[in-house]
Formats: C-alpha cells, structure tokens, sequence
C-alpha cells in the first residue's frame, strides 16, 4: 500500500494553534526504535476465550490446583485451567462452572465456597455433587436495594484480614442514591454479618487491598470527583460524595451524619473542615492517567512480578491500561504518587488479580463504555519478562520537596541537574456538579537535586509544595547509569498533606 | 405573605429603586381560587389584604409621582453585554461604549460614518406595525410616561423629560390614540397546566441564559434581561405570538427565536404570568348540586344546593373538593359562521351542549382527560350549556374553542352572561381604551416630531427609522461638542431623550463617542466579533477566546437529558477557534437559523437571523485557522477505504458508536453528537486534528484520544497509520445518512433457549422486584420468581426471553418474556398466618413480614428449587414443568420445615384473582383464564371470592402443598 506520509504544513497561526501543532503531528512521528519499550519488560499473555463464549469479565479469583475462577456481567462463572503455563493461549482450557448470577463483579474463594458480589447480594456458591457444575447456590447477604437501574453495581472484595467481604455499592444512575445503601460500602462476613461500614462513594471500578490488608477502591469522575482517584476505605469514612448520606438514618453502625460538603470548594478545605472526610490517596488525573479507573491488585509475589513489591496496580477501563501506585502514610493517611506502567490491554481493563507466582491477571470489557483496547472482551496475563525497567520506583513528601527512588543506578550528572526536572501543580474543584477541571495551577521552582550515596535515589528540593495538590513531575532529562531514560517520566504525586 | 418577586437584576440598586421596581411586579390574581388552588406557582401566590393595599399605596404614590413630572426613576438601562464586561480589568472603555451606541440606539440619531457603519448599526428598535394587537394601552401610557419605572433596566430612553406634566400627558395620550386605534389585544383565561408547563420550559429552554430565573427562592442573577411588567404589557395571545417569532417585531435578534412549538409559546405565556390581571367578570349561570354519582345525572330532576353567577366552569363555587356537581349555563358568541370545534378537559365527568345539541361528552369518573366534538355555528349568540361532577379525587376543569380562522383558546374568555359580547376593561389597570379619532392625527404627528420614528417603524408614517438626524450631529462630531450635555447629561432639557444612565455607562460612552470621532476608523475582524458576539449576547452561553461563557451563578440552570455526558452535556460549546472547526455554511447556518445538533443539551441554541449574524461567518474564518492536513492517498478502491472507516467507527475496533448517535440510531452508551452529520458540520483539517488530541480542543471532554501519541493501536486496519485511518473515516462519513450501518450499533436479539437443561436469567425482569430471578426450561415452560417478594409471578409458555437489553449497551431497565403472555400468579407473600377466615392477608412488603431469600439449589437435571424462610418456617419452592399437548403445567411443590413447634392457623395464599371457580374436587378455574388443582391435607378454602387459601398441615414438622398450575 502507497501512502504519503502527513505533514505539518504550516500556515497562518493563531495563538489558538500553537499548541496542537506540537502535540498532534510531532507526537505522531515514529518513535525510537533504539529505546526500550514496555513490552521489554511486562508483556501480556492472552488467554484463549472459546468461540462462542462472550467472557466480559467482571472478576478474577485463585482457586486451589492451579486453577481461576472468572465471572462475566452476563453472569457466568467459568473456571479456567492451565492458565499459568508459558504458553497458556494455546493450553488454557474453560469449563463453565455456573451460570444465571447478575452481573458478577466480586470473587473470593474460602473454605470450598466460592463467595459471589453480584448485583442483588453476596451469595456462596459450590458444587456439591462433583460434576463441575454449581449446585448449591446460598445468599449470605443482601442488605441494600436496587431499582431496576443499570448503575447500581456492587464491586466485592476479596476476604480481609476479619474475615469479611468489603461490597462497595455504586449510586442510582451513579448521581443519586434512590434505595438503601447506595453510595455506601458494606461489609458481609462469611456468615451472612451485614455491616453499613463507609458512605460517600459515587461510581466505584474496582476494590482491593494493599499489603497491609488495608481496603482501596476505585471512584470515577463525576459528581464531587473531579477526577478519578483511588481511595482508602476505613470504617466510619466519608468518601466524599453526600447523595447516600439519607441512610445514615437506617443505621447507627458507623456514627452520626458527617456535616455535608460545600460544593464548589477544594477537596484540602473540605478534609479539614470535615473530621469523617477520607480525601482520596491517589487522584488519577483526568485523561493524562486515563478516564475510568477500575480493579486493583497488590504485588505481593516477593518480587516475581518486578521490582515493586507491595505497590499498587490500578486498571483504567477507558484507556485499557495498568497503572502503578505508590503510596506511604503520612500524618495518619495514605498518600502517594502514580505512574504509567503498561499499555494496550486487549479490551477495556477492569478485573485485576495478581497470582502468586507473579502473574496479573486482567479480565476486560468495553460493552457501554468504549475502551482503547477495542475487543469487546479479553482476559489476559501480564508477566514480567525479568528485565528491570528504569522507573522511578518511589515518591515520597518531604517536608520541602520529595524524594524520588530508582529501579537502577542513576546518572549522576542528569539526576542532580535541577534542569532534568519540571514540575506543575493543580487541583480540582470538589462540586456537586460532574467532574472539574484542572484549576489552581501553579509552578513550584526546583532548587536542588541531590543524588543519594547509592545513586537510587534523589531529593528534589523544592520551593511551593502545594497542599491539596496534584503535583505532576516531568524526569525527561533524567538518564540512568546505562544511560537508559525513564520508561515512564511522570509521576502523579497527591499531596494532601505535606509532611 | 409571600415574597413579592421583582425580576430584575439592574447594577447596584437602593432600597427606592427597589421599591419602584417591585411597583411593576405581578399583582396577583384575579380568578376564582377553585381553579388556581393547586397551582403553587411562588408569583401568584400574593393575595393577602396586606399585599393589595401595599400595591394600592404604592400605586398610587407612582402615579402621583409620574403625573407631576418632578420624580425620574432611578434604574438604569440594562445591556447585558455591557454590564458583565465593562468592569473588567482589561475592559476597554471604548469597545464599551460601542456596545451601548448600539444597544441604546444612539446611532438611529447620530449617523455613523461610513466606514463604521457596519458595526454601529443600531438594532431596530421594536416594528410596531402590530403593536395594537400586541401591546395593551394601558401599557403603553404608562411606559411612555416613565419607561424605568414602568420597567428597570428599560433601554427606550424618556422622549418627554422635562416637559411639564400637563403637556407631556397629553403628548403620551396622543401617541398611545395614534398607536392602538388600529386594533384590539385578544385575551385568553390564565390556565394553570400551561402554566406548569411552560415553567418547565422557561427553565429549560435557555431563557435563562439571559433573564432572571423564576422559580420560588431564585437569587435576583445580574445581568439579566428585565422582565418586570411583562404581565402588564402582554395578553397571553400576544405574547405567545410574539414568543413564536420574536424577530418579527424585533428584527435585530437581541431576544433570538427559540425552537418552540405553539403550544410551548403559548405555554410560557401562560407561565410568565400575562393576562394574568384579566378579569374575567361573571359570565355565567350556575347551579351547584351534591350527590355522589358515577355518571352525569340528569341535573334537570335535581334540587340545586345553591345557584348563582359566576365565571364559566370557575369550580370554586363548589365549598366541597368531592361529591358535587356544577351545571353552567352561557352564551357563546360566535364571531361568524362555521364549523366550530370544542374541548372539554375534566376530572371527573363533564358534558358541553350548544343549542341543545351535545357536541363533547366527558362523562363517566376518570383522572383528567380531554374529548372534543364539532358543530356548525351561525354567527352571533348560541346558548351554551356545561355540566360537570366530581366523585373524588382530582378536580379539574376546562374549555377550548377553534372556529373559522380562529386559532384554539381558552373558551371561558369566549362566554357571555347575555346574548350581548361582555365588555373587557384594560387588565393594566386603566380605563378601556376608547378611540378617539381626532387624537389619532395629532399622535401620528407626534411620533414623528418627538423621534419615535427615528427608532420604530410603523406603518401609518413614511419617514423610516434609522437613518440618522439630520438636525443632529452625526457620530464622529460628537466629540466636538460638550460630552456632558443632552443625552450624556445628568438632566435632560424638553426634547432630549433621558436614558437614565448611569456613571459607568456615561464615561463607556464618552470614551466611544471620542474614538468613533477618527471617521475613518475600521473595527478589526477581532473587535467586530466581539462587538456582534457581545450585543447578542452570545457571551452568555459561549466562551470565546476567554471572554465569556455561562457564568458561574448561572451554572447550574443549565441542564441536559444525558446526566453521565457531564458539562459537555449540558454547557453550551466554546467558539474560541470555531472558525477553524465548522464549515463555512454551518458558521452560517447555526447562527442565523439556530441548530439542534446537540439533541441531549435542554438549552437550545436560537435563531438569531442571517441578516444579524452572517458577517460573523468570515470574521471568525479569518481569526481561526489551523494547519492544513495534507491530503492521504490511498492505492486501494475508495470503498475499501470506505469499508475500513466503518470497521474503525463500529464496535470492533473504536467503538465510536458507544457514544455517539450513528444515523440516527442510538448509541449504546451516552448519545452524543450524531456521526453522519460531521461531515457536512466539520472542517477536515480540524477533524485530523481534533481526533488526535480532543483535549487540545476540548479540555476535559470524555472523547477519547483513539490515537494515543499519534499511533494507532489498530495496526492491521489499512497500513496502520493514524493519519490514513483518520482519513477513511472522514472518506466514510462523506456518505452521511447513506452510510453502510457500522458494526455493533443494531445489536440483534440474543435469545436465550433452553435445550437439554433450564436457563436461569437473573436480572431486572418486567413485573418483578429488581431481583427476579426468570428460569427457563426445555419444551417452551418458563417462570419468573421474585426473590425480593417471594412470590411465582409469571409462567408462560414459548420462547424464553431475549437477553439483548441487559447484555448489549449498558442494560437499563426491566425486560419483558418473549413468547405467549405470561399469567400474573398471586401478589404478595405466600405464607401467613391468620386469626380468621374474615382477616386480610397481609399487605406489607414480604421483607417487612420477616421474609428472607435463601438462595436456590439445582438437582442433577440443573432445575432451581428456591429456598426462603419466613420466621421460624423454612420453605422449599420448587416448581416442576409438565408438557402434555398443548396444555402447559407447572406443579410447584412446597416443602415447608417447622422445627420442634409448627405454628397454627398458617395458610398458603394458592391464588389471589378477581374470580376463583371451584370445577371439581380440589380443582379451580381462576379469571376464567387459567386452572389450579391443588393437593394438601386440608381442603382449600375459597375467600372473599377471589383468594384461595391451602391450610397447613404439619406431619413431623413438615408441610408439603403441591399446586399445578395449568395455562
């Protein structure tokens, strides 16, 4: 096929244009082939769907013997064997395992159970006569109503460290809350305990836990999110947004109605103004970190999955991708800093489960919501090849700047040059009504770099943190001993509070 | 005491001006109660003693105010676009004041050069050719006399300040004679539906965007476009004609045409209060009855309660809301010969009968519904007769009229207590209008020589308006002479016109007045976008290059259908580069003629008239330009190339139609912009772009970059390039409405047939809770349980159910079962336990009775037994599909577990119908539609005739009922 390639002919130019040029038609040129790609280092494994079978998948879990159980939102559950060799396209096998739950978006297996979320309640199921078909099909809990509306999801989580499943519910139409509970998280026990645990949740994609066993979801763009984020589910919370604050009045689990937020604020004013308010650890930056953040897994392979041990893996439904998070506690809570960490999933990535043996597994859909990865669904593998990428590996506040560590020996002369580095700051207005712009910008000045002994690490001084802020680092100029640039230059770092 | 509302949002204001302004708002109203109770509009609420004699005091202070000629009022014009720009720090004084040469018609008088003239057109002041139908008289005079008492923020300036009060009342009376001799305002009975109707659209529609909103408690918006008097001016007519095409009178586009239907126009006339104040004097006979009927009695064999005169179909004659019934008896006078239609709207019952010829019957009890009937009429008086009950319930009623070249109306206005046409007053306020001819000269006259016509056009004089003074100096002399006299001075001597401006507006003009004196003085393309964009108010809704836009407080009014859209759903786009981006006949056409190619927006954008806005077109295509895209050649068929567009457009690879609308199908997810129309809307080189980098155009739209960095991800699909794949698309919707249908935007129906084993579909299932769980099983039986209200809700036979609402898109909202009707089985909970025979059966929600769902378990041939529990009682529910023929069956075995101590007097509710017919032993008919054999210990016991009751009978702790349900 002849083509001529596009060019940038470049007429008239209004201040109106300055911008794009650069952005459309020089990104577009080819990139170097010299510099490593993330496919260097994580590459996605696709596992083989049969014909016929439309596996959108909702949730992943581990079963014993080497075995995943996948749930679909058409409702199925399908067990999936040799999933862990290393060619598993060609030597995965499905066997439908159950069929007529609604719209399944949590798993977790104990005790010969497997524990389903679904739509309607959290019910156990299992196969009682032994042949690989669900038999016994027992609700364990349905405390909170649904009405007929497409959006009232309910996102499970794995067991915790107490035995119970986190359920975080979505709103009525993912703006108001027409029916208990909506908007809340509950916690189920394994024998049917039913606890109203957090309020203040919009449009969850994901729930999960980090190493401490402490519970994440993830909350999207909308009303009183400005952005999407990741956020830290205690009990007793307030997520944020006040739609499902009416059922504080069915239960008096988790205490008084929190004062409502004003609309129109900043997310920082609001945390300090409201005791039970848990601002989010991490803000995905609307469409820089992507559009739809969604399941959640923790690297706590001890390595088998790379060099980030106990961080945070967080899908993007929309942009298909995976994304990493670091996160540390300062004053009391969870804050941190996100990465680009692998893109191209096949459909668009929802379900999450990381394996053992360093596997993450990512289950898509993009039905009702269009996704880069164009297959309507996809279940896939992401293994890390053993090659260390060069990332910056953590983030962390300090009190007059942060301090950045390497997956590699730095380049001494580029990490401690001051020009290596950029930096803005932002936020987003905390409203009532959907989403928010990047406002409050600032430009805080880089005054030093300072590469540790080891060289892995660097401390950014800086003048004019910003508390509240979103503060967005460039690392183009940064080059690692071997000279190798970052895989990914940006970090995402939300500073609720400076430490 | 309600809040009186005064619409205006004028600069800073004193409390006196305050009070002037409230002089002029809605007074209350005048119709009978009965047929305004349930009407809760805030502005009508005012009726107390204490309101009207506030009015009256106030009234009367204005008047004797006005007559001596020695009060100005105090507000100040209100040009939106000046006020929300002129305090900006970057404001320039000058390109103020041009706004206000405009706005203020100063250019009418004071000719601009010619270099300039184009963009100091003044706009032309209202055509008032029609204005005796339009305006009320009363109106009229009083406007004239003071038009910023009459109305704060008015732009037409006082045209007889100074002059003593004698003089210049007599000059007014002359005018308004000459004005309003040349016709009559028709006038229509305030209808509260249309008004709840058109409040909706008032709030909906955009008209918002530049007046005040009205709802109970709205905060007074600066910069809004004053209402204040509205009620006054207009009839209900009048007004919604005026509405339906606003640039017919006023063809400078300053209140631009809105989409609106006649009923819409009508609608908000209704809501925005006018005829409001008409009084609708007695025109009836009535005669008042109490009795409780389900039909119209024959009132002619019944005691009136009470009778009296009243007006027509006025029901606060009735001291009772239930239980009465009103016969009114008038005459409608017919305006000529011809078929005339009628209708009646009522709940309960009513009847209209002409000559004793019954042409619209509404009777029986029914909520509000409306029938009509037709009948020849000869011109002049016809005895009407309307009968009217009521049972219980809502309450209403209400009569239409079209006849011969009479448009549909309010039939009340229409009724006559004798054979004589009644006499309206001027609902302003004033006396009729009596014509007198000998005035109307003199008026005529006076138009001219005060200057109206340097302004308005109206047919009964020659000179036209706007073509400057000659008498007075043209623009660009203004400078020349003192800039703080006439029409700039504090006071006006006889024959200046006084606008009542304010400092602000003064020194804008002033620095206007001084720039417009270099004659030869060109606007730049950029100055004359905003000086257009400004005087219509564009700003209001639009930003462009950082100026304007919806303002923060009037943020929220903005609204749309598609709530998950965000901002872009509901916020009007951003201009700034639009020149780039739309095609020449688009920039053309969206202005001139308004657009609704954002269907989900409820704002709509109005049609502003090509003759005010085609010049934007090229103004704004020679600010914004864009990087031309070289041209893609492709060395395959253009319909290969076509064919890849549409593969990239479906849900196989980009999925474009997830959100937006593809010829007029709708998308999957949110309906966005429609795709066959960017074509024809859209500039190639933006479309490039804009697919590369929506952000760049759009911060923070939700349309994805399908391109990240320029690549694609699709590297199969032509050679994989982004610009070539951008391009088939572009190649693809050039087709438009013609295109081949992309990939995944008909989804198919996804049948679900059960084979060798059942099929269970949990989900959202039409007549169940939101938990039904339906199952289908082999040989076309199918049930629904409800696992929220623990009932078999629906079996029927045939096909199973299509799963494609649930499993395409996003799957909102309950699906009905395929194949043969299903039977509704007995509502409510099964189980309960009854003192007697004679006690209900309980009506709570199952849940609340103390039902839990516990799930279901599937034998080895994977059918569900259902599992619940209701107190100590645990129940196992399992039905059993039989075929024989073609009769179908399901015998649902229950198994009912009671522990140590079964309970007593437990029943199982077997059927609850209108009609239970026991055929044998043990054996039912049901609704005459469908047959129940039940077996159980105890015999069935049929109660209150269409419930059947099986008693429980524990052995060993057990109960076992089978029901075989037959269809």
């Amino acid at each position: 096929m002849k083509y001529r390639a596009m060019g940038n002919r470049l007429f008239a130019l209004g201040a109106f244009v300055a911008a794009l040029v650069t952005l459309a038609w020089v990104a577009s040129a080819r990139a170097d082939d010299t510099q490593p790609t993330e496919d260097d280092y994580y590459r996605y494994l696709t596992l083989p769907i049969p014909e016929g079978v439309v596996l959108e998948v909702g949730a992943i879990e581990l079963l014993p013997d080497q075995k995943l159980a996948v749930a679909s939102r058409r409702g199925e559950i399908w067990i999936v064997e040799n999933a862990f060799t290393a060619t598993p396209e060609k030597d995965a096998k499905f066997t439908r395992f159950a069929h007529g739950l609604h719209e399944v978006l949590g798993l977790a297996y104990r005790n010969g159970w497997l524990y389903v979320t679904q739509r309607c309640d959290v019910s156990r199921i299992k196969d009682s006569d032994g042949d690989g078909r669900a038999d016994v099909f027992e609700v364990v809990a349905d405390g909170w109503e649904i009405s007929n509306d497409y959006h009232e999801y309910a996102f499970g989580s794995n067991f915790d460290k107490d035995g119970r499943i986190w359920v975080v519910l979505c709103l009525t139409g993912s703006f108001s809350s027409n029916v208990p509970y909506r908007g809340w998280c509950v916690r189920v026990g394994e024998e049917g305990e039913f606890l109203p645990t957090a309020s203040g949740i919009r449009s969850p994609g994901g729930i999960g836990m980090n190493a401490e066993g402490e519970v994440f979801f993830t909350d999207n763009q909308g009303p009183w999110n400005g952005s999407c984020s990741l956020k830290h589910l205690t009990v007793g919370s307030f997520q944020g947004h006040p739609g499902g604050n009416r059922w504080y009045d069915l239960t008096d689990a988790i205490g008084p109605q929190p004062q409502e937020p004003q609309s129109g604020s900043r997310i920082v004013v609001e945390a300090k103004k409201i005791p039970e308010y848990m601002p989010p650890p991490v803000i995905f930056p609307y469409d820089k970190m992507g559009k739809s953040a969604s399941g959640i897994a923790c690297d706590t392979t001890g390595g088998k999955f790379g060099p980030f041990e106990n961080q945070l893996f967080v899908g993007d439904q929309s942009h298909s991708t995976v994304m990493r998070v670091f996160l540390e506690k300062v004053k009391g809570r969870y804050q941190g800093a996100c990465f680009m960490h692998k893109q191209g999933g096949g459909s668009g990535n929802l379900a999450f489960r990381m394996a053992p043996d360093g596997s993450l597994f990512v289950g898509g859909t993009n039905r009702g919501w269009g996704s880069r990865g164009n297959k309507p669904f996809a279940l896939e593998r992401l293994v890390w090849t053993g090659k260390t990428p060069f990332e910056i590996h953590e983030m962390r506040a300090l009190p007059d700047g942060f301090e950045l560590t390497f997956t590699d020996e730095v380049d001494a002369a580029t990490a401690g040059d001051v020009k290596s580095y950029a930096m803005t700051t932002y936020t987003y207005i905390f409203q009532s009504s959907y989403g928010s712009p990047e406002v409050d910008h600032t430009t805080p000045t880089i005054s030093a770099a300072e590469v540790g002994a080891d060289r892995r690490s660097v401390r950014l001084k800086i003048d004019g943190l910003q508390e509240g802020h979103v503060h967005e680092l460039h690392a183009a100029g940064l080059r690692s001993q071997s000279g190798l640039p970052l895989l990914h230059k940006e970090a995402y770092y939300t500073l609720n509070v400076i430490p | 005491m309600a809040r009186i509302p005064s619409h205006i949002s004028a600069p800073p204001i004193s409390a006196a001006e305050r009070y002037f302004q409230r002089l002029s708002s809605p007074s209350g109203l005048p119709y009978g109660d009965a047929n305004l109770k349930h009407f809760n509009h805030p502005h009508r609420v005012g009726r107390s003693p204490e309101r009207r004699r506030v009015v009256a005091r106030a009234t009367a202070l204005l008047l004797a105010l006005v007559s001596s000629g020695s009060a100005r009022a105090i507000a100040a014009p209100m040009v939106p676009g000046f006020e929300r720009f002129h305090s900006a720090a970057d404001a320039d004084p000058a390109a103020n004041g041009r706004v206000l040469l405009t706005e203020l018609n100063c250019t009418s008088c004071h000719a601009p050069a010619d270099a300039q003239h184009a963009a100091l057109e003044a706009k032309q002041a209202p055509i008032l050719n029609e204005v005796a139908q339009r305006v009320r008289p009363g109106y009229l005079r009083k406007f004239l006399a003071d038009p910023q008492a009459t109305k704060p923020g008015a732009t037409m300036p006082d045209m007889f300040a100074g002059l003593p009060a004698a003089e210049k009342e007599e000059r007014i009376e002359a005018i308004v004679q000459f004005l309003a001799a040349s016709g009559t305002v028709a006038e229509e009975m305030f209808d509260r539906g249309r008004a709840q109707k058109g409040e909706k659209k008032f709030h909906e529609i955009g008209c918002i965007a530049c007046h005040n909103p009205r709802l109970e408690g709205a905060a007074e918006l600066p910069n809004s476009v004053p209402l204040v008097g509205i009620e006054k001016k207009y009839s209900i007519p009048s007004l919604a004609k005026f509405l339906g095409d606003p640039l017919a009178v006023r063809p400078s586009g300053r209140m631009p045409q809105l989409p609106l239907s006649g009923d819409d126009a009508r609608n908000l006339a209704h809501f925005l209060g006018a005829g409001a104040n008409v009084q609708m004097l007695k025109n009836a006979r009535y005669r008042y009855y109490e009795g409780d009927w389900s039909q119209l009695p024959d009132f002619d064999k019944l005691k009136p309660v009470k009778e009296g005169e009243c007006t027509a179909m006025d029901l606060s004659v009735s001291p009772n809301d239930d239980q009465f019934g009103v016969v009114y008896e008038s005459f409608f006078i017919a305006p000529k010969q011809g078929r005339y239609q009628f209708w009646l709207h009522s709940d309960d019952g009513s009847r209209l009968v002409i000559d004793g010829e019954r042409v619209v019957d509404n009777d029986d009890i029914h909520g509000p519904a409306t029938k009509d009937g037709a009948i020849e009429l000869a011109a002049g008086p016809h005895e009407v007769r309307i009968e009217f009950f009521e049972a219980a319930g809502g309450v209403e009623l209400r009569g239409e009229f079209q006849g011969p070249g009479i448009a549909r109306q309010s039939l009340v206005g229409a009724l006559s207590l004798t054979r004589e046409p009644i006499e309206r007053p001027d609902p302003s306020g004033d006396a009729p209008f009596r014509p007198n001819p000998k005035l109307f000269d003199v008026g005529r006259k006076l138009f001219v020589s005060s200057g109206c016509a340097q302004c308005h056009v109206h047919q009964g004089v020659k000179e036209s308006a706007g073509d400057g003074d000659a008498k007075l100096r043209p623009l660009a002399e203004l400078a020349q002479g003192s800039l703080t006299a006439g029409c700039l001075g504090e006071k006006q001597r006889p024959g200046v016109p006084a606008f009542d401006l304010n400092q602000a507006q003064r020194a804008s003009l002033v620095a206007a007045i001084k720039q417009a004196a270099k004659a030869d003085l060109v606007l730049a393309a950029g100055d004359q976008v905003v000086q257009t964009m400004t005087t219509l108010n564009c700003y209001a809704c639009h930003e462009r290059d950082n100026r304007g836009g919806v303002p923060q407080e009037r943020n929220e009014l903005f609204t749309g259908t598609q709530k998950e859209m965000g901002d872009e759903g509901r916020i009007p786009p951003r201009l700034t580069g639009v020149g780039a981006k739309l095609t020449h006949a688009w920039l053309e056409k969206i202005p001139a003629d308004g657009a609704d190619d954002r269907p989900y927006m409820n704002v709509a954008m109005p049609k502003f008239g090509k003759q005010n806005t085609g010049h934007l077109a090229g103004l704004w295509e020679q600010l914004d330009t864009l990087p031309a895209v070289e041209p893609v050649e492709f060395d395959v068929a253009t319909r290969q190339v076509k064919a890849a567009g549409r593969l990239l457009v479906g849900d196989k690879a980009f999925g474009c139609i997830k959100c937006h609308q593809f010829a007029g199908h709708k998308s999957t997810g949110v309906q966005s912009l429609e795709m066959t129309a960017m074509h024809q809307r859209l500039r190639r080189d933006w479309f490039h772009q804009y697919l590369l980098n929506p952000q760049a155009f759009r911060p923070g739209t939700r349309m994805p970059a399908a391109w990240p960095e320029g690549k694609s991800p699709l590297k199969k699909v032509l050679d994989g390039q982004a610009a070539t794949q951008i391009e088939s698309i572009w190649d693809y919707l050039a087709d438009g409405g013609k295109a081949a249908l992309p990939e995944g935007l008909i989804g198919g129906a996804i049948e679900l047939v059960p084979e060798e084993r059942p099929i269970i579909y949990r989900n959202f299932i039409e007549g169940l809770s939101p938990r039904g769980i339906a199952v289908g099983y082999p040989k076309q039986v199918n049930l629904a349980f409800d696992a929220d209200r623990f009932h078999l809700a629906l079996v029927w036979s045939g096909k199973f159910i299509d799963a494609s609402r649930h499993w395409q898109g996003r799957g909102q909202g309950p699906q009905r079962p395929l194949g043969e009707l299903p039977v509704h089985l007995a509502q409510g909970a099964p189980l309960a336990q009854l003192e007697s025979l004679e006690a209900n059966w309980p009506a709570e929600a199952a849940k609340e009775q103390g039902y839990r769902f516990l799930g279901y378990r599937l034998t080895s041939a994977g059918l569900p037994i259902f599992r619940y529990r209701w107190r100590d009682l645990e129940i196992e529910d399992f039905p059993q599909p039989q075929v024989d023929g073609a009769s179908h069956r399901i015998d649902r075995l229950l198994t009912i577990s009671a522990g140590d101590a079964p309970p007593a007097n437990v029943y199982f509710r077997a059927a609850a119908a209108k009609k239970v017919e026991k055929l044998a032993e043990r054996q039912y008919r049901i609704d005459d539609d469908w047959r129940l054999a039940i077996e159980s210990k105890q015999e069935p016991i049929i109660a209150r005739g269409g419930e059947l009751l099986v008693p429980l009978v524990f052995e060993g702790g057990k109960a076992t009922i089978t029901q075989r349900i037959e269809w």
